[in-house]
């Protein structure tokens, strides 16, 4: 039966839950009418055992920390995390603990997992932020731009703007397939709504690239955009240096926000 | 562009404003691939100068070739090193492939006129007619080589001049000599000698880039390349008198001499106030009659400008082989020595 205490022990951080055991097994010692308390993030455990006559009082045998990395393995109601063997009493119970004990992995993988999507959407709309950056410069210095990346042109029978072209398209259509099978793979971790939620935060960001590119645009739908993405800016701040590397920055603390309200368990 | 699980489309937002449902975006990321297409303004007039690295000039775009103390390329400036010793041939060797490569990335021929000033007895000069591509509305103007000039400088000159009559471009040569003298003086400015002459001279032109380049290839039609000049910088009428007069005088100091007969079409530039016009208008035609009578064409044009003073510039289309005669001793005097420096081994 599992009993969630919020901050009913002092100890623990956190809100906990609190499990009776059929049996319990630390450090070769075994122990009847034990007490499991697990903290809500599922990062520390503390075994107790109910003592006296009436068995009411409670004596902690172990507190400790469950490293992210450590491994949950569940058998039917039986348990083992460390150097703890539980028994709990059903398997569902078991599968529940084991699920709370799993969150720090599961979140530390989540976090990679963004980690990775925002350096593949990072190269992408970088990549293509210095494409149109090139372009209009080539609307004002054509020649500049182009001797500018020189090392694009290197087949002598083109013409260098088409060169340009072809190979930020060649690069764009690189780093776009990167970021998709990125996303793709860390699906799994990020779950879909986040990963949906990074799909609209490229496309998004890309309009706002266009807009920019665009000297009248005014901005406002892209505002209105980045605004329900959780980025608050300006189109002023928008128009300054680096607008897309300003942005994912901005947009990370949204998505954090959305890893740590996430559901539980996927 | 993102739609929701019902079809709707919206161009942004998380939600769709016709159902309320998610929006996905996963199936509209290849609408970023496609980059918007910049056709770029190279502008209308473009001048490259070649041995003039100081030039100062007013166009829509300035080049400048020379020879300095290291590689350097910018979109206005390619310079290379010099190379002690070296021949045009020598730099030709070394420079060709990266030349044309930069004549390419700036654009060369992309503005509606070019004009390529060129210093002939510079070995870069026989390097950048070798790197032209074939171009329209191009123009040389081009200090030459005279009897003055040393055997090396007359053959550099001559397989230069040579390049540029070989791809049918309009020369407008102006001899060394009359180059050196160059000299005018202006009362805001004061005065001007060697490359500051030349570009007080070429300012004018460059303000009227379309009728010179128009009278160019009217004459180029008429199988004429080569051209010389006479001008007047700052002229007043209480210096030069009557239009007219101005007119002949200013046909006494040409830039390349030859005899009168050989010259085949005369035109005139004159810049001015507009109540100016007509008496240069008609002045031209007495001067056409009373030097030119022969001529196979004469144009006049004329420009409005404010300044009290006027600019006048008359080019004198001639046969293209004066400019080489002149310059052939000297040319041969080198390929007997060296054949390789003969103009049929350029690229």
């Amino acid at each position: 039966m599992a009993v969630p205490t919020a901050g009913g022990d002092a100890s623990a951080q956190g809100p906990s839950r609190t499990y009776k055991l059929a049996s319990a097994a630390y450090r070769d010692k075994t122990y009847p009418d034990g007490i499991l308390r697990v903290n809500e993030a599922g990062s520390e455990l503390e075994l107790s055992q109910l003592t006296g006559k009436r068995k009411r009082e409670e004596a902690v045998i172990a507190r400790f920390r469950i490293e992210p990395t450590a491994e949950v393995l569940v058998d039917g109601p039986l348990l083992r995390v460390s150097e703890l063997s539980i028994a709990l009493e059903t398997p569902g119970i078991a599968a529940e603990v084991a699920d709370i004990l799993r969150r720090p992995a599961r979140e530390r993988e989540t976090l990679r997992g963004l980690s990775e999507a925002e350096s593949s959407l990072a190269g992408f709309l970088e990549t293509r932020e210095g494409a149109l950056k090139l372009l209009s410069r080539m609307k004002v210095d054509p020649r500049g731009a182009l001797l500018s990346v020189e090392s694009m042109w290197v087949a002598d029978d083109t013409e260098p703007i088409d060169a340009v072209y072809s190979s930020y398209s060649t690069r764009l259509s690189e780093s776009l397939e990167k970021m998709k099978s990125s996303l793709a793979n860390e699906e799994k971790n990020l779950g879909a709504a986040l990963t949906g939620r990074l799909f609209a935060l490229a496309y998004s960001i890309g309009a706002v690239q266009n807009a920019l590119f665009e000297p009248d645009s005014d901005l406002v739908q892209e505002l209105a955009s980045l605004q329900e993405l959780g980025i608050a800016t300006t189109a002023q701040d928008l128009r300054l240096d680096r607008p897309t590397e300003r942005l994912l920055l901005r947009a990370h603390g949204a998505l954090l926000a959305l890893v740590t309200t996430r559901p539980p368990s996927n | 562009m993102p739609r929701c699980a019902n079809g709707h489309e919206q161009r942004l937002g998380l939600k769709c404003a016709t159902c309320g449902e998610a929006l996905s975006y996963r199936d509209s990321m290849e609408g970023l691939l496609a980059l918007p297409k910049v056709v770029p303004d190279y502008g209308r007039t473009s001048v490259v100068s070649v041995g003039y690295p100081r030039l100062s000039l007013k166009a829509d775009y300035v080049g400048h070739i020379s020879a300095g103390q290291a590689d350097l390329k910018t979109s206005t400036v390619f310079e290379v090193a010099s190379i002690r010793g070296g021949s045009w041939l020598d730099f030709n060797k070394s420079y060709l492939g990266e030349m044309r490569r930069w004549l390419t990335l700036v654009g060369i021929g992309k503005s509606t006129d070019l004009f390529l000033v060129v210093d002939t007895t510079d070995p870069l000069s026989v390097l950048v007619l070798s790197a032209l591509p074939q171009l329209e509305h191009t123009a040389v103007v081009a200090v030459v080589a005279d009897q003055d000039s040393t055997p090396v400088e007359q053959n550099t000159s001559y397989v230069a001049l040579s390049l540029a009559l070989k791809r049918g471009l309009p020369v407008i040569a102006l001899s060394e000599t009359f180059q050196r003298g160059m000299l005018y003086f202006t009362e805001d400015r004061g005065f001007a000698a060697k490359g500051d002459a030349m570009s007080r001279l070429l300012e004018p032109l460059l303000e009227a880039a379309d009728d010179l380049m128009d009278l160019l290839e009217r004459d180029l039609k008429l199988g004429i390349k080569m051209h010389c000049l006479s001008a007047i910088v700052a002229g007043s009428k209480s210096v030069y008198g009557i239009a007219t007069n101005a007119f002949m005088a200013q046909s006494y100091n040409i830039s390349m001499g030859t005899k009168p007969d050989e010259y085949q079409t005369v035109h005139s530039l004159v810049f001015s106030r507009r109540e100016n016009e007509g008496e240069f208008e008609k002045s031209f035609g007495v001067f056409r009659n009373r030097k030119f009578k022969g001529a196979l064409n004469a144009e006049f044009r004329f420009r409005e400008t404010d300044s009290q003073l006027y600019d006048m510039v008359t080019i004198y289309g001639m046969k293209s082989d004066v400019s080489l005669q002149g310059i052939a001793p000297g040319y041969q005097a080198i390929v007997a020595s060296m054949p390789e420096l003969s103009a049929e081994g350029v690229s």
